[in-house]
């Protein structure tokens, strides 16, 4: 990895069911009308659950506000029965998955049912998701 | 550790438990194997819950606190509105929680509370639309546009 590339980040969220894709085609839009994401270094990327079988073009209109797609499977949790999760958390352990996405330093998840109103770049700022030397040599 | 802002519920403006709706992280594969032990832990995650209680146990003494503006809580309009119009101004990313904007028809039956605040939601999400170009000709059924027409027959 590059030292010198500076930090890598992303603003995500989750496409669970197809009725969640206008909700993020409304955040990607508030998103990108209220921050600067190229001075922030920071991508959109939206998990989408290969399971909502959500129509190609549904994810056209998401990529076309700005989304990059990662169309995926559920995480596999073999102790966890999402039968017995209440309806509307049912998909939402996927959030889990983020921790994986190591091609970046950091991340600010941000539900569905959301809009953006303000310029969030001082999150990036904030201790708890900073990239950190000693960190990183720990893991 | 990661960052996240107050939860809010119709009994206090401030829980000391967060939201998960918006969060800072940093991903890493040992902190993901430990997230994932963690939750097959006997009493981490109770069989109905999503991720929220879980992470909430699971960085309990481990979280840094976001400002409130950063996941501002619909629940705060009917119950704390003072803190809301204090909020409102400086809020960054607004949560629809006790609203959800999308069906089914009775999200907003004559008049909810919260009304005002999916109005605003309506009106970014018909500015996205004519951004976009996605009008409801071209649409195809999946689309689920039509929630949109419900603020007018149920509003």
């Amino acid at each position: 990895m590059n030292p010198f590339s500076g930090p890598r980040r992303a603003y995500a969220s989750s496409v669970y069911t197809d009725t969640f894709v206008p909700l993020a085609l409304a955040l990607g839009y508030s998103l990108i009308q209220t921050n600067n994401l190229r001075a922030q270094k920071a991508d959109m990327v939206l998990f989408v659950r290969q399971g909502a079988n959500v129509s190609d073009a549904s994810l056209d209109r998401l990529r076309r506000v700005g989304w990059k797609l990662r169309v995926e499977d559920d995480i596999e949790l073999p102790s966890i029965d999402v039968d017995q999760i209440e309806p509307w958390h049912k998909w939402n352990l996927n959030k889990l998955r983020l921790w994986t996405w190591t091609e970046y330093d950091q991340v600010v998840f941000i539900d569905a049912d959301t809009l953006v109103k303000g310029d969030l770049s001082e999150i990036w700022k904030t201790p708890g998701g900073m990239s950190s030397k000693f960190g990183k040599v720990n893991g | 550790m990661i960052a996240a802002a107050p939860d809010s519920w119709d009994t206090t403006p401030k829980d000391t438990k967060f939201n998960s709706g918006v969060l800072l992280l940093r991903p890493s594969m040992i902190e993901y194997d430990l997230l994932i032990r963690g939750v097959a832990t006997r009493g981490m995650h109770l069989p109905h819950e999503g991720d929220q209680p879980f992470l909430n146990r699971f960085y309990e003494y481990r979280n840094f606190g976001l400002p409130s503006t950063y996941n501002l809580n619909l629940v705060l309009y009917r119950w704390f509105p003072v803190i809301w119009e204090y909020l409102w101004p400086k809020a960054k990313i607004v949560h629809f929680t006790v609203r959800k904007p999308r069906p089914p028809a009775d999200w907003c039956v004559v008049n909810c509370p919260e009304r005002p605040i999916l109005e605003w939601y309506s009106g970014v999400f018909q500015e996205m639309l004519e951004e976009y170009g996605f009008t409801p000709s071209t649409d195809n059924a999946d689309f689920a546009y039509s929630w949109l027409d419900e603020i007018e027959i149920h509003g």
